[in-house]
């Protein structure tokens, strides 16, 4: 019965009970250089993941905090189509605030988080809230007191909600990439609007990079499923990656590559400045172009190329590039050795590692 | 013995539902873990009597999907239904239900041999969960012998290299990973009766780390940790009421009720007899 809580899952055990699940076939975005077999199983309902369209994404130059991060944000909204996605709507902004170390880089920078509430209001939100679940620090005060958030968002008009300790409610999963079935979730996520992921552009000791789907994590109550979130990690983390990020559904990602992590991320890694902002309405399309800023091969990373073929666009020919040149725009993000074939134009070896885990963190 | 300051009572009072239980935030449903805490804080008939409502069949209190089966605040309800039958029956449920052991990996390593309380059924044992388990066995089932040297062993091997813990990697592909406030003050309270160095790595863990990391959560466990210690820290007394004062820690139950049994008589609850 708890099958799934016994052991990691890994990637060929995906497979197989994919398999034993008479899941069917088939496969929407061309993403992916063969990770997987031919016949891959398509472990969603199909009705509720249409094929994505053509979609856009703006990278917009920024080298600083400082800037005017505002500018930056509306023109990347504008740019992208997503004004209306705002007017009158209901909004959640999800930073990435999984832990906090004032001499590292770890967090969605505060500064643009608080630009983006600005903008929100500029655009006619009904409505802003800043929500995150810290994935390793149970005290969220801290996190989000001493790295300057909550008094930025006081001045910007937006509150703030820990998704940790939030009223939840119960979502059926649409897909079925780990066996969970189901996920609580924060009503302060379910029933925004717009949820808008806003992850630090890094890389990540298991998963490759972690970017908007990845930055979904957040969004899942420590409360429920600890600190840190062992059950995801427990059924595999980039198949829990998928289902998270398929029932939070963000519908605007930003990405702060201002300054990235590089190395030993998401964590330990090395600050390293990328210079850019990311944004678009489609998740998956933004984190094909935010690992390409990086010099890495999305189609390499199993759960962004997985996404790829169910949750959003991840074929370049369908996704238009707006502001900067995304090709000029490349800074090398050191990879850990176990990554390097996830460097574009590395000699494929069958794509990515087996990152399921049990200990997590 | 202190009185719970009566500003602090009232406002965890005031987050306590009709059904006599409290949420985890104002307006949410009531749960286990801030109910328990509540209950001993407040030594609170209504929030006990919740607690007897809420208790499953196997004894333990159960948060989130069935799937899932988040298991760990049943030994705060264990102690906060203690003395009797319905306490008697949680601590048997912790005390069948230790985490598995998993095989040695390099990648984070960990005693193989070791068990722990996990945040949910089945899964690995991490830091809090093991030394709120811990804690209650030592208070309400000193006979548990191996179980207990179990936990005290978790807690040993998981000791961040500078002294206290953090959710419960001490290493991971080769780097060292920095103790945490509130999960050192997590472990502190397991450990009061250990006469090892430990118990002084940790205390002196707190003493640095707690002026750097500002947050309800984290002073109000660091506190209460101290004070079951027989140890007092004045200055981040004063802080912390500052702070309930100003920001009333977030609304987080969890966080005004630690501050409660920190700075009032339900500390004596947790204090582990030498």
């Amino acid at each position: 019965m708890k099958e799934h809580l016994d052991r990691p899952m890994s990637r060929r055990r995906f497979l197989l009970r994919a398999a034993e699940l008479g899941l069917a076939t088939g496969a929407v975005g061309i993403v992916g250089a063969g990770i997987l077999a031919q016949q891959k199983p398509s472990p969603w309902d199909a009705a509720a993941f249409p094929p994505p369209g053509d979609t856009r994404v703006a990278v917009l130059r920024a080298t600083g905090y400082n800037g005017d991060l505002e500018r930056t944000v509306m023109d990347g909204i504008r740019q992208v189509g997503a004004v209306d996605r705002v007017r009158g709507a209901s909004v959640l902004l999800k930073p990435n605030m999984v832990e906090f170390d004032p001499a590292s880089v770890i967090n969605t920078d505060p500064r643009l988080v608080a630009a983006t509430v600005t903008v929100m209001h500029r655009l006619g939100a009904r409505s802003v809230t800043v929500g995150e679940g810290p994935g390793h620090r149970r005290d969220t005060q801290y996190a989000a007191g001493t790295s300057g958030l909550l008094d930025l968002l006081r001045d910007a008009g937006a509150t703030f909600v820990d998704l940790n300790t939030a009223a939840l409610e119960r979502v059926t999963l649409k897909s079925g990439y780990t066996q969970l079935g189901e996920l609580w979730l924060p009503t302060a996520v379910t029933r925004a609007d717009l949820v808008v992921s806003m992850p630090k552009m890094k890389t990540h000791h298991w998963g490759g990079v972690t970017l908007s789907l990845k930055n979904c994590f957040g969004a899942v109550p420590g409360r429920i499923y600890g600190w840190p979130k062992n059950v995801l990690h427990w059924a595999g983390l980039e198949q829990s990656i998928l289902d998270v990020a398929a029932a939070v559904r963000p519908g605007l990602a930003i990405v702060d590559g201002i300054v990235g992590m590089e190395g030993d991320g998401p964590i330990q890694g090395t600050p390293i400045a990328a210079g850019h902002v990311v944004i678009g309405t489609d998740p998956v399309a933004v984190d094909v172009t935010a690992a390409r800023l990086m010099n890495v091969d999305a189609t390499r990373v199993f759960y962004i190329s997985e996404a790829a073929r169910f949750l959003g666009q991840g074929d370049p020919r369908h996704i238009t590039q707006v502001g900067e040149d995304p090709e000029r725009s490349v800074t090398a993000f050191q990879l850990l050795p176990q990554f390097a074939n996830l460097r574009i134009g590395a000699p494929a070896q069958g794509g990515g590692g087996d990152h399921a885990k049990a200990a997590g963190g | 013995m202190s009185s719970l300051p009566p500003e602090l009572a009232d406002r965890l009072i005031r987050l306590r539902n009709a059904d006599g239980g409290f949420p985890p935030s104002a307006g949410g449903a009531s749960e286990p873990e801030p109910t328990a805490l509540a209950a001993i804080a407040l030594d609170d008939a209504a929030a006990r009597g919740w607690l007897e409502r809420a208790q499953r069949a196997d004894g333990g209190f159960i948060v989130g999907p069935a799937a899932v089966s988040n298991d760990s605040p049943t030994p705060f309800a264990a102690l906060a239904l203690s003395p009797g039958n319905a306490g008697e029956r949680a601590v048997d449920y912790i005390a069948g239900h230790q985490a598995p052991r998993l095989g040695f990996d390099e990648r984070f390593p960990h005693d193989p041999e070791t068990r722990g309380w996990g945040w949910t059924s089945r899964t690995f044992g991490w830091v809090e969960p093991t030394a709120r388990a811990l804690l209650v066995m030592k208070l309400l089932r000193p006979a548990a012998r191996e179980q207990i040297a179990d936990g005290d062993r978790v807690l040993s091997d998981r000791e961040c290299r500078r002294g206290g813990w953090n959710y419960g990697n001490r290493e991971v592909l080769g780097t060292a990973y920095d103790p945490y406030l509130q999960t050192t003050a997590a472990g502190l309270l397991a450990v009061q009766d250990r006469t090892d160095p430990l118990r002084d790595r940790a205390v002196a863990v707190i003493r640095q780390l707690w002026r750097a990391e500002a947050g309800g959560l984290g002073w109000a466990m660091s506190l209460a940790a101290l004070h079951a210690n027989g140890l007092r820290e004045p200055a981040l007394e004063a802080r912390l009421s500052e702070l309930i004062g100003r920001t009333n820690l977030l609304g987080d139950a969890v966080a005004l009720a630690w501050a409660a049994i920190a700075l009032g008589p339900g500390i004596e609850r947790l204090r582990i007899r030498r």
